[in-house]
């Protein structure tokens, strides 16, 4: 039987927990079994793209010791926090020789969830269906960080229900970027209305993604233009079995 | 360098606040970007032709002393001069002083970053020396006294009213000669024409020098670089020191990704290759060649660029500066050039201006990037510029350049993160007051620093229970 | 500013020495470039030059032989009434014998040279400024990028190609390479053939006014290549 440890990530734990519930269900339906390290925080990616480093090493370090020196596979429901332990956690420490190498063994055994399902389990066809018109943001850490690209169309293409509906100019980022929402709030914030403008003219009625920080900030756009269109995690599609 | 006074966020704030502005900008660089992506899907070859650019761009600059000799030498055995800036203020020297040696009174110049970047126009006008733009974007820059704002499409920020308006307040162009585009480039033509035919001298960029063969290679599509290089008694060529490739085949590698990338050509019009000066016979006879410059003199700008050899930034120099990674990037297209204020705008920019001027004057450009990861994937010698961006910002917080609101709040969450009991007491905290202010699950306005992100989208209001405290019960 | 050479080469040196090397950076130069696969056959490189350099707007002639060529040459000057060529020099033009041929029919065929000295330099280029056509051969072609490749030399001014605003290049069949690699890896020494090696890939063009496409702004905006075979 499959054994995988959950990072489930701050945003997930504090924000969206059912993400992580999803995550969970569909991962038991899947035939594996899920454990979740307790004392999870943040992984330090705020840290790390805003230059404080020296905070972003002590998370990380905190993070290698709550997941262990074991080989028991790592999956985490999100691209960018992904992204942080498979590239720049090892980068951050390599000149730590105590967590350095750890960082190096923690992102060989890390996935992104979709990674995990289609490259590891092998599945496409997850058993899901879902009644919404959907389109697939594919954001932007997962997407060119981690080069996770098919697994989530894969994925979405099997799941039961309306034809998926394309996204113009879909891999053009939705302007979070952290801290930078903040900093260049503007600028940030004429994206997030290119990207509303183009999720509007799919016509979808659900917008998917892989990174609830993104969907955060999609969501919370969508919200002040008083958009109808609803936000999900991939994670929360795919939980939705065809029994159901 | 030129900035304008007003920060970088008011110049922005400036950009957001002009629709015609970035309409301009967002249909110059969808158009550039389609054009790029229709050539390389039609290349098959692009990938490994993109890993061979990058290993020879990493090579040469992995031995750039080296290159940079052979390169010195094989210009000199032409019969051409090479002449070393460590400064801008040295390299307008260098040049003012060429012009001086060969009584030029009257420049024309094709279109060169680098004499952006050593500010040569006003340093050449001091002494005395006329210089013409040649370029039609560059003689429009010129005309306007503005700045390019693109580094391959100076003027993708006017729209050809603009120019209308520019050519009838400065040419006195007749409303017929400013009807359409091909009418304005066509008088352009006429008046540049003019300066081509008795210019004294000629002033290039070089978009690589080849070691090898001492040539200086640019590429134009107007065909002004080869007018400039080819009519005048004089040629100056103007290069960064890390322009060089080793060889003639590598030349080849270069161009074929360059035009594919900058503007979706296979080759851009004129890939201009220069080896020195007119080649005379003996006796300055018939049997020598027909036409060409007299006079052959490169100049090596340094400029910060000697420093960045070696350093954790050296990635930006392999760049060829073709602009794709600024028509990719989604800031740029959301504020133009201008709006960084500075030479080289874009991502390429945000690492270049900090690795040569410092994080002093430029810190706020590495800010300017969501990390997306756009211009990584376009770059033809794949450059990672946001690994650099999160560089810069590292050193930017070491430098205490980094907001204290950012740097404190971090270093507040890092002690609350790595201890996860006080993590648990938070996040209970943040819930409650997330919901304290949300109404129906939204809060519309935020305190603080956060108030920014208010302005255009609403924030959720936190889980009443953390996804772990639910896993703890369900275990239970 | 000798000083500075040597400064900057220590500063260079410097950076080489002790710092690291990026990722992917090797002492070794990384070799031949990767090859092309592209058609090599004659027809198969017509026909790709022809393909490529009439979607960039210019215009190809294929003719039989060398009679045919200098009927094209002819045409085309006659309709543009062009009675005033800016050649290379009679020994260096396809086919052999075009510029007797051109100056039998009353056309004046003006030489490429230029004077060292800056008047006489500019008058004579101001004497020059209103020929309409420039006719030269070319050093080779690209097949893969309709490109022609034209080195400048005793005879074989830059000017011709460049100066009028139209440009007539007559070349065999027998000179299209498939790509610019092979043309370089054919022609290794062709910097040392003349100071000015440049690859033509159609007309003169611009796009700064806001992306629309014009032809012709200060090199020739009409290009004609005639090939023979
Ligand atoms: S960084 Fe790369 S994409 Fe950007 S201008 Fe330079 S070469 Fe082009």
């Amino acid at each position: 039987m499959t054994r995988v440890k959950l990072l489930v990530t701050c945003l997930i734990d504090t924000v969206y927990p059912q993400v992580g519930f999803s995550t969970v269900a569909l991962l038991e339906r899947l035939g594996v079994t899920v454990d979740v390290p307790p004392n999870q925080t943040c992984c330090g990616q705020p840290a790390f793209n805003s230059g404080s480093w020296d905070d972003a090493r002590a998370m990380a370090r905190h993070l290698i010791d709550v997941f262990g020196d074991d080989d028991v596979p790592v999956v985490v429901p999100s691209g960018s926090c992904g992204d942080m332990v498979i590239h720049q956690a090892p980068h951050l420490l390599k000149d730590d020789s105590q967590y350095g190498p750890r960082a190096a063994a923690l992102a060989a055994r890390t996935y992104e969830l979709t990674q995990f399902i289609v490259d590891v389990l092998g599945v496409t066809d997850v058993g899901a269906r879902s009644g919404d018109r959907l389109t697939y943001h594919p954001a932007c850490h997962g997407l060119r960080g981690l080069g996770v690209a098919r697994q989530p169309l894969a994925l979405l293409e099997r799941v039961e229900g309306p034809p998926r509906c394309p996204l113009p100019e879909a891999e053009t980022c939705c302007g979070f970027g952290g801290l930078f929402a903040v900093k260049l709030s503007e600028v940030s914030g004429s994206l997030l209305d290119r990207k509303i403008a183009n999720i509007e003219a799919s016509g979808a009625d659900t917008l998917v993604a892989t990174d609830v920080s993104c969907l955060m900030h999609i969501a919370g756009g969508l919200h002040r233009k008083g958009s109808a269109v609803k936000v999900k995690h991939l994670a929360e599609v795919l939980a939705e079995g065809r029994s159901q | 360098m030129s900035t304008s006074p007003a920060t970088f966020y008011e110049r922005v704030d400036k950009a957001i606040g002009n629709p015609a502005l970035q309409a301009a900008v967002r249909n110059a660089t969808s158009r550039m970007s389609s054009g790029r992506d229709a050539a390389i899907a039609a290349f098959p070859e692009m990938d490994v032709m993109r890993d061979h650019a990058r290993a020879i761009r990493a090579h040469t600059i992995a031995r750039l002393d080296h290159y940079l000799r052979e390169f010195e030498a094989s210009v000199q055995r032409r019969g051409g001069h090479v002449h070393w800036a460590a400064t801008s203020e040295e390299a307008v020297a260098i040049v003012v002083d060429i012009a001086r040696q060969h009584g030029v009174k009257t420049v024309v110049k094709g279109k060169s970053m680098v004499s952006e970047e050593i500010e040569l126009n006003p340093g050449l006008a001091l002494a005395g020396v006329e210089v013409l733009e040649t370029d039609l974007g560059e003689y429009i820059v010129q005309l306007d006294d503005d700045h390019p704002s693109h580094i391959v499409m100076p003027i993708i920020h006017k729209s050809r009213h603009d120019v209308a308006r520019l050519f009838r307040a400065k040419l006195q162009a007749t409303d017929d000669e400013v009807a359409d585009a091909p009418r304005m480039a066509a008088l352009a033509r006429r008046v540049l024409r003019k300066g081509f035919l008795q210019a004294d001298m000629g002033i290039s960029g070089g978009n690589f020098g080849v070691a090898a063969t001492g040539s200086v290679c640019i590429t134009t599509n107007e065909g002004n670089g080869r007018m400039t290089t080819s009519l005048p008694r004089v040629h100056v060529a103007l290069m960064g020191i890390e322009r060089i490739v080793p060889t003639l085949d590598d030349l080849g590698v270069m161009l074929q990704v360059l035009g594919r990338s900058a503007t979706g050509q296979k080759l851009t019009v004129y890939s201009n290759v220069m080896s020195g000066p007119r080649r005379h016979d003996r006796n300055g006879g018939r049997e020598g060649e027909s036409d060409g410059p007299e006079h052959f003199h490169v100049v090596l700008v340094d400029n910060g660029r000697s420093a960045i050899v070696g350093s954790e930034l050296a990635e930006i120099l392999y760049c060829i500066r073709c602009g794709a990674c600024l028509n990719s990037c989604p800031v740029y297209q959301q504020i133009g050039g201008h709006a960084y204020g500075s030479i080289y705008p874009g991502p390429v920019g945000a690492v270049l201006m900090p690795a040569l001027q410092g994080l002093h004057t430029w810190r706020d450009l590495p800010q300017a990037s969501s990390l997306c990861g756009a211009c990584r994937e376009v770059c033809p010698v794949r450059i990672d510029i946001p690994r650099m961006l999160l560089e810069l910002r590292d050193k930017t917080t070491e430098l205490g350049l980094t907001p204290i609101w950012v740097t404190f709040g971090l270093t507040v969450f890092r002690q609350i993160a790595t201890r996860p009991a006080l993590f648990r007491r938070a996040q209970a905290l943040a819930s409650w007051a997330t919901r304290r202010l949300a109404t129906d699950g939204w809060i519309k306005s935020l305190p603080g620093h956060m108030a920014r992100w208010s302005k255009k989208r609403d924030f959720p209001a936190f889980a009443p229970k953390t996804f772990q405290q639910l896993w703890e019960g369900r275990k239970r | 500013m000798t000083d500075s050479r040597d400064n900057v080469l220590a500063a260079v040196a410097r950076g080489v020495r002790v710092g690291s090397l990026p990722p992917g950076a090797s002492l070794e130069h990384p070799g031949a470039p990767p090859p092309l696969i592209r058609p090599s056959d004659r027809e198969g490189m017509i026909a790709s030059f022809t393909r490529e350099l009439e979607k960039l707007m210019g215009t190809v002639h294929r003719v039989a032989d060398d009679a045919q060529a200098q009927t094209r040459v002819l045409e085309l000057l006659d309709a543009r009434g062009a009675r005033r060529v800016l050649a290379w020099d009679d020994e260096w033009l396809r086919p052999a014998g075009l510029g007797q041929v051109l100056r039998t029919a009353g056309v004046v065929t003006e030489s490429c040279w230029l004077p060292q000295e800056g008047a006489d330099r500019t008058a004579r280029l101001k004497a020059l400024d209103d020929v309409v056509v420039g006719i030269t051969g070319a050093h080779g072609a690209l097949a893969d990028t309709g490109s022609v490749v034209v080195v400048s030399g005793p005879g074989r001014g830059r000017i011709a190609s460049l100066l009028p605003p139209v440009h007539v290049a007559v070349i065999g069949a027998d000179q299209l390479s498939p790509t610019l690699a092979a043309f370089l890896s054919a022609n290794p020494g062709v910097a040392d053939v003349g100071s000015n090696v440049v690859a033509i890939t159609g007309p003169s063009r611009t796009g700064d006014i806001e992306g629309t496409l014009v032809l012709g702004v200060h090199g020739p905006g009409d290009l004609h290549v005639i090939v023979i075979g």
